[in-house]
């Protein structure tokens, strides 16, 4: 079979597995909503007090713009999770036992990664045209100007996110959590190196932004030469001064070389994967050390054979029967901390000692965002930990799961989110800040309720991951008031956040109530 | 105690039942449930166990309707399911003590019968090492272990002895029949054998339904003078499998011995001899190698 036809079947398979599942549906539904935003207004490009006219140019290049950033940042957890599914299902081992390389396989999961994201652009393009023709600004569709921003912005935006995406799957401490929160804060992270490259070199800057950016503004100036230069993709709600025409880019062959040099660094990093692929082999999964490793290096003879011992089990009496939720909730501590490394309770510490060290303020504002964001891993495995190690069905077949194993986990999540604040809740005592106070009890119930409903609704950890620090990092990091559910900066909002902890743990045991009686 | 099932359908699309028309009385004693693959019995194994709603019929628990209120038969339930998977940083007793806690146990009572499960098992010097590490049996042996935890009055394993090695497969086999006095056990599998050691009951599933529940001695007798064996040559024996239930085959010098299922005298040398459950399963099943 040729290479090429190795490839195609990898990613067929692998692309059609995906957009066959419920999950594909709800990913293309929220792209639907962005477009809907959009075409509504609340999403859109403004340079200043200006807009273009809804021409194809100007369509297609907001929507590529959409779809360059809002893919660039999320569409990494929307494909990420291709060569688990293969771990988990067994296929990979099964895939493993053929002749397929190692570049074969990476490049195969990269090019399904790309097709899954390139149907949410396609998407958005569709929902552009929707928008050109409600807007009625300019009725006539220029092909070339509308769908060359796809082209050339998103599509090797999303390139480089799928051969992200699968790279970070073939690094082990990268595959999982850990590697959720490391693209997030990258992402963020590139934006001053995005800021320094539209202003040198705009074709390369990786989101597109900047080839748009200094096209327009020369546009907005030939007319309104007041523009100050401001450029972004807001919330919309502005009332503009004027609009302006712009025609496109003058897509130049150094240009389009320039761009599509992205898909060059996709591949690049899409091979390197191919370096860490482990080829589904466990043996080269760095094993935890655990004290009986010592034992192999002791080998003892093995008996031929040993006489197996006849053990009858004695009858239980019916007072062994007496449920115990404090032993639950003890166990369902043990589940969620079991497996910690112990730089993990080191820093949790550091962080409880930082409480004390600090001023109140700084407490709030520093020590306290990032004593709570330090466990996400551990709350993003509630309500989802028994669907995810496929132990649902011995749980869920337990006496009355919902009224016992669901509040435990509820409550066992709670109490590591307290522990963790512990030092922060001391300090607010201490200098009697009541409100700082109040904000963290409301976080404290909000954290867990939160992570408990998405994760039972989802069946997935991710879910939660992505949007609780996208909330983390909007509200109490980015002083954003009304999702400051920390009270960093604020009051915390509680007459939101107390209440909404409550709907999420009834949303939780509604979820949960739906998968018992599936 | 008794488990009545009347008239019970699990309906997955417009077009297709995985289970219908399933009517059955379960009294104390081993039922084996035997089938080929894709036959229904981990349906119904599923909607015993309260993990999956039926979209038609009553499931009766002692008079109790099970499906109205599942928690009544889930504090007797034992269940190891077909496909499961364990917490893989928690240790052999601690996933134990974690489902003793969430099925109600005491802590005494726990202790003690976590000691007695990981003998009978035979995990006792795997018991402090963490679940991931543990090989397909071994896990196994963890979800038979987690099934007895409470000394259930309903005990369901499905395929309980895949991945076990032979030993461990008998050892299994005696523990059923050790368990099954006062207490109903449903075990489902398509190993034969399996069941032939154990099962007081056998109940014959395929497509979705219930074609026959006898004891296995009603079973064979109504195979009497319907199995056949004698010597055919290598040649003939594709024509043979064309035209009759072949149950099982010995080469010889002479060509090839067969054992045929078959309700006429099949060929004039072919004599009659005593039926096992193979033999009926493939009877009723209607299986053609």
């Amino acid at each position: 079979m040729s290479t090429v036809r190795v490839i195609y079947h990898i990613a067929r398979a692998d692309f059609l597995e995906r957009v066959r599942r419920y999950s594909f549906l709800i990913m293309l539904g929220l792209i639907v909503f962005l477009g809907y935003q959009t075409g509504i207004g609340n999403l859109t490009l403004e340079l200043g007090q200006y807009r273009g006219e809804y021409n194809s140019a100007w369509v297609g290049a907001m929507m590529a713009l959409i779809a360059s950033f809002f893919l660039g940042w999320f569409g990494f957890y929307l494909v990420k999770g291709s060569v688990a599914h293969d771990r988990e299902t067994g296929v990979g081992q099964i895939m493993a036992t053929t002749p397929l390389t190692r570049p074969l396989y990476t490049f195969g999961k990269w090019i399904s990664n790309f097709m899954v994201l390139m149907a949410m652009v396609t998407v958005l393009a569709l929902a552009g045209l929707v928008i050109q023709f409600l807007q009625g600004e300019s009725t006539g569709v220029e092909f070339g100007a509308f769908i060359l921003p796809f082209i050339f912005i998103a599509m090797p935006v999303v390139a480089m996110v799928a051969a992200l995406a699968v790279l970070f799957e073939t690094i082990p401490f990268l595959a999982g959590g850990f590697g959720n929160i490391v693209y997030f804060f990258g992402f963020v992270m590139i934006f001053p190196f995005i800021d320094r490259m539209i202003k040198s070199n705009p074709a390369f800057e990786p989101l597109g932004m900047g080839l748009l950016m200094q096209d327009m503004q020369l546009a907005v100036w030939k007319v309104y030469p007041d523009y100050s230069g401001s450029f972004s993709l807001g919330a919309g709600g502005e009332v503009f001064a004027g609009t302006f025409t712009w025609a496109g880019i003058h897509w130049t062959v150094d240009l389009i070389l320039a761009r599509l040099s992205f898909f060059l660094i996709a591949v690049g990093l899409t091979l390197l994967g191919a370096l860490f692929f482990d080829r589904f082999d466990p043996s080269r999964r760095k094993p935890k050390r655990t004290k009986s490793d010592a034992s192999l290096n002791k080998p003892e003879p093995v008996p031929v054979s040993k006489p197996l011992p006849t053990v009858h089990l004695t009858p239980l009496s019916a007072s062994s029967n007496t449920f115990s939720f404090l032993r639950l909730l003890v166990f369902e501590l043990k589940l969620l901390l079991k497996g910690q490394r112990w730089w993990w309770y080191a820093v949790a510490v550091g962080l409880i000692v930082a409480s004390f060290a600090n001023t109140v303020e700084n407490v709030r504002a520093f020590v306290l965002p990032f004593t709570w964001i330090w466990p996400i891993l551990i709350w993003s495995g509630l309500g989802n930990r028994e669907i995810q190690h496929n132990a649902h069905q011995m749980v869920f077949s337990s006496a009355a799961p919902l009224w016992r194993q669901l509040p435990a986990t509820w409550l066992a999540g709670f109490l590591v989110t307290a522990l963790t604040g512990s030092g922060v809740a001391l300090k607010l005592i201490g200098t009697g800040d009541s409100i700082g106070l109040l904000a963290w009890i409301s976080a404290a119930f909000f954290i867990p309720s939160f992570a408990l409903a998405c994760g039972v609704w989802s069946s997935s950890s991710k879910v939660f991951e992505i949007i609780y620090i996208s909330l983390w990092y909007i509200g109490p990091l980015n002083k954003v008031d009304v999702v400051d559910y920390l009270g960093a900066h604020s009051n915390g909002n509680v007459l939101f956040f107390l209440p909404f902890s409550i709907a999420l743990i009834v949303a939780a045991f509604i979820g949960r109530a739906r998968q018992l009686q599936n | 105690m008794q488990l009545a099932v009347t008239n019970l359908g699990k309906q997955y699309r417009r077009d297709f039942w995985g289970l219908k028309y399933f009517s059955l009385n379960v009294q104390p004693g081993i039922l084996g449930l035997l089938g080929p693959n894709g036959a229904g019995k981990s349906t119904f194994m599923r909607m015993l166990a309260t993990i999956t709603k039926p979209t038609d019929g009553q499931i009766l628990w002692n008079d109790v309707d099970v499906v109205k209120s599942p928690d009544t038969l889930r504090a007797v339930l034992g269940y190891l399911p077909q496909d499961f998977g364990v917490y893989p940083n928690l240790t052999a007793i601690e996933f134990l003590e974690y489902m003793a806690a969430i099925k109600g146990l005491n802590a005494a009572a726990a202790h003690k019968r976590i000691d007695e499960l990981l003998q009978v098992v035979n995990l006792v010097e795997a018991a402090r090492r963490p679940l991931g590490g543990y090989s397909g049996g071994m896990k196994q042996r963890i979800g038979i272990a987690q099934a007895l935890l409470n000394d259930p009055q309903l005990l369901i394993v499905d395929e309980p002895t895949v991945g076990l090695d032979p030993e461990e497969r008998v050892r299994f086999r005696n523990l059923l029949s050790d368990l099954s006095g006062e207490r109903i056990v449903i075990l489902s599998t398509h190993i034969v054998s399996d069941v032939e050691a154990t099962a007081t009951r056998i109940a014959l599933v395929n497509k979705g339904q219930l074609l026959r529940e006898a004891a296995p001695e009603d079973l064979l007798k109504e195979l009497d003078g319907k199995v056949w064996e004698w010597c055919v040559k290598s040649d003939d024996l594709p024509a043979l499998k064309q035209k009759h239930i072949i149950s099982g085959t010995i080469r010889r010098t002479d060509g090839v011995q067969v054992r045929v299922v078959s309700d006429s005298k099949p060929e004039a040398e072919a004599e009659s001899i005593s039926p096992n459950l193979e033999d009926a399963y493939l009877y009723f099943i209607g299986g053609r190698s």
